[in-house]
């Protein structure tokens, strides 16, 4: 299954699993990247780091290394 | 619920409401406390963890209410220290504080599903809480309309709308929480034991109870919140994509980083020239109407130069959070935090620091109070402890002196680059070299690697609100004056008491002769007697004689005696006591160290960067005692140069990280560190440059 890390520019996917009891999973859990969700990927800094994510309707900034613990289906895909 | 007037019916003590204010982070919680509370009555640390914790009381209907501000965290769920301070203070297990008789959720209405996450833990624990929706101006210029009533019929509990820094629905905060604690606590979230059992067994039990929690969000919300599409569609965004854009979000980021650099390094320069000579006048009426004597030189030399060295860096702070404010207040802030973290993410720390760390180029005074706006305490104590390692512009006179006086000038190879300047710049590249190490080092033993993962929210776009850009001008600098100034002040008078006794005039006056003796000794012997006849003619004008004697008299204070003491550990960086001395003398603050030289040197205290160079000429002609050996060479001179570059010695940053970490051992880590890093680095810069630049 796809990570949120590698989804395009621009793509908007739905969030299938985010696993595990670690802060960090915890803490994308709570604000909002929960499963079923759907999730925009709006752009990457100029650096290459961090992502800028529309969800829930607000914006927020993950590091790449975090969103690769979310693993993602596209929107179409029902779940 | 009216408060109560008859004379039987007194409240007790126990008629104090302790309220407890909780929301996530960047909400407007601290406007909506100072606009409830104003000034916090008490700021300090909660117990064992450096997370602040601020009080205020204020009276509403003759009630006293006192407001505890939580730290600004996303869920109760104790993971973090200011997770743990706040789950504990609301459920009254917070050793040292009063059981909370209220919750009062802060809740931001352009991200109100979010928001209620926090609230939908804070509401299950059977406190009676009032939520106050914030930013609905924000909202509802971006289209966003909230049904408050309905919302409140849903909660069970009231939702306040309120613009906290026009003190717009305050009162309403304020009646809510008496008739609140007067009544029923709110139901827990009805229905959210359902969607738990719900939520598919495939997942993890944290991942279950957020799926459900946000569920239980969604159905509070259905009807409570309208979005209409924002009139311009997409304006927005395309500010965004241009913001955020390689080449031009770069250009613009670049720009925006120099015009707040350059203003807070030359644009408040006029301004600390005005209130320094504004504090020079007032020593000069002071000197003129006192006798002279002790109390003048206590007055003037210790009160009046301390008080000065406070107001002096009220431009630069009231300028930078001008500036943070503006940024913050439009939105840029989180995205410059956005731009940069990668570029600090190596470091261990997070897009946040780069404001604080760049303003600390100018002074790390604010640079230092600029950390306020890093949520994550680590990342903000490491952000705080590589501060003043940043060259700060008290620096640079020190620099310019010795890269002057005593670095060759001489092309490198580079057209238009001379070795002064190249040195010049490997002192500024020193501190950012030596502050990437120390936070490598502690990102891997004291403070250990972020356990929290770097997480921000970027606000949409919307115009600063000037009323909170002039409210956190007036509070940064009120209390840096406040708090930090009385210290400082009290700082430079120990030290002005230091440099000026014991004084004895007898004993003054033997060592000026004995020096006049040794000077006529080594003239009459001396090849070239022409320089040392010029000094000891210099000795017998009164400014000269009156030079001889500062210098004899600092020479003997306590001061003198201490520089001598450590003479032992001066020597491995090849510095005379003299210069042990001065490096003593200035801990009130760096530039001081030039003055000092001067009295010490004989010089007086005349414009130590004089255009006549005189204290550079003097130090050249400085030798060690009893000898004709010259004292400054230029691996003492790259000596004294690196250790600047590394020391605490400034008195007034050590006070600001004391009061923004509200603990003692910040500060007294921070300068037993430095001062041992820049000795270490001074001794290997001499070392180093006595074997291969000879000296």
């Amino acid at each position: 299954m796809a990570s949120l890390d590698q989804v395009a520019i621009g793509d908007s996917i739905r969030v299938a699993r985010l696993d595990g009891e670690d802060p960090t999973t915890c803490r994308l859990l709570e604000l909002g990247l929960t499963p079923g969700v759907s999730v925009r990927v709006v752009r990457r800094a100029p650096l290459g780091d961090p992502l800028e994510l529309e969800l829930r309707g607000y914006r927020l900034s993950i590091r790449r290394t975090d969103a690769r613990r979310v693993a993602v289906t596209p929107p179409s895909v029902p779940r | 619920m009216a408060a109560p007037t008859a004379p039987g019916d007194t409240p007790g003590p126990e008629a104090v409401v302790t309220v407890a204010l909780v929301g996530n982070p960047n909400v407007g919680k601290s406007s909506l406390f100072t606009a409830l509370a104003g000034i916090p009555t008490r700021v300090g640390n909660y117990p064992g963890v450096t997370v602040e914790r601020k009080v205020g009381r204020f009276i509403h209907r003759g009630r006293a209410i006192d407001l505890v501000d939580l730290p600004g965290v996303y869920s109760l769920v104790p993971r973090s220290p200011d997770e743990t301070v706040a789950v504990e203070a609301l459920t009254g297990r917070l050793t040292g504080m009063e059981q909370v008789d209220c919750a009062v959720v802060v809740a931001d209405a352009t991200n109100l599903e979010r928001n209620l996450y926090l609230a939908s833990q804070v509401l299950g624990l059977g406190l009676p809480t009032v939520v106050a929706l914030t930013q609905g101006d924000v909202a509802a210029a971006q289209g966003i309309a909230i049904d408050a009533g309905r919302l409140a019929e849903r909660l069970g509990c009231p939702v306040i709308p309120v613009v906290a820094p026009a003190r717009m629905g305050t009162d309403d905060v304020a009646s809510a929480i008496l008739a609140a604690t007067a009544a029923a606590p709110p139901p827990a979230p009805r229905g959210l034991d359902d969607l738990l059992a719900a939520a598919g067994p495939e997942h993890s039990p944290a991942a279950r109870e957020a799926i459900a929690r946000y569920a239980w969000i969604e159905r509070q919300l259905e009807g409570v919140v309208r979005r209409q599409p924002p009139a311009g569609p997409g304006f927005a965004e395309r500010i965004d994509a241009l913001l955020t854009h390689r080449v031009w979000g770069t250009l613009v980021f670049v720009a925006t980083m120099l015009a707040m650099f350059s203003s807070i390094f030359w644009l408040a320069a006029p301004l600390m020239d005005l209130l320094e000579s504004g504090v020079a006048r007032l020593g000069d009426v002071a000197r003129h109407w006192l006798p002279d004597g002790p109390i003048e030189s206590l007055l003037v030399d210790g009160v009046v130069a301390g008080v000065g060295g406070v107001v002096v860096f009220v431009p630069q702070i009231a300028l930078l959070f001008a500036f943070i404010a503006l940024l913050e207040g439009c939105g840029y802030m989180a995205r410059a935090a956005f731009l940069m973290d990668r570029l600090l993410a190596g470091v261990g720390l997070s897009g946040r620091s780069f404001i604080p760390l760049l303003s600390s180029f100018a002074c790390a005074i604010p640079g230092i109070m600029a950390t306020r706006t890093i949520e994550n305490p680590r990342d903000r104590l490491l952000t705080i402890m590589l501060a003043p390692l940043m060259s700060c512009s008290a620096r640079l006179p020190v620099y310019l002196l010795f890269c002057g006086a005593f670095v060759p000038d001489r092309p490198v190879g580079v057209p238009w680059l001379r070795l002064p300047a190249v040195v010049l710049v490997g002192l500024y590249a020193l501190g950012v070299v030596v502050a990437a190490l120390v936070a490598w080092a502690l990102s891997r033993t004291v403070l250990g690697r972020s356990r929290q993962p770097f997480v921000m929210e970027l606000p949409r776009w919307r115009w600063p609100r000037w009323d909170v850009v002039a409210g956190r001008v007036m509070e940064a600098a009120g209390s840096f004056l406040q708090n930090a100034g009385t210290l400082i002040v009290a700082v430079s008078v120990v030290v002005w008491a230091l440099a000026t006794y014991p004084h004895d005039d007898a004993a003054i006056d033997a060592e000026v002769a004995a020096e006049r003796l040794a000077l006529e000794r080594r003239a009459a012997t001396a090849a070239d007697p022409g320089p040392l006849s010029a000094e000891l003619a210099h000795l017998d004008t009164p400014a000269g004689a009156a030079a001889a004697r500062r210098g004899a008299a600092q020479r003997q204070s306590f001061l003198g005696r201490a520089g001598r003491l450590i003479e032992p550990l001066v020597r491995p960086l090849g510095w005379d006591w003299r210069i042990g001395c001065a490096v003593l003398a200035s801990f009130p603050a760096r530039e001081v160290v030039l003055g000092t030289l001067g009295v010490i040197y004989n010089l007086g205290d005349d414009d130590p960067g004089g255009a006549d160079g005189s204290l550079a000429a003097r130090l050249r002609a400085a030798t060690w005692d009893g000898s004709d050996r010259p004292v400054f060479t230029l691996p003492v001179a790259l000596s004294i140069m690196v250790f600047f570059a590394l020391c605490a010695q400034c008195a007034s940053t050590l006070v600001v990280i004391g009061r923004e970490t509200h603990s003692l051992v910040w500060p007294v880590v921070s300068f037993t560190s430095m001062t041992l890093l820049a000795w270490l680095a001074a001794w290997l810069t001499h070392a180093l440059a006595a074997r291969f630049l000879g000296g």
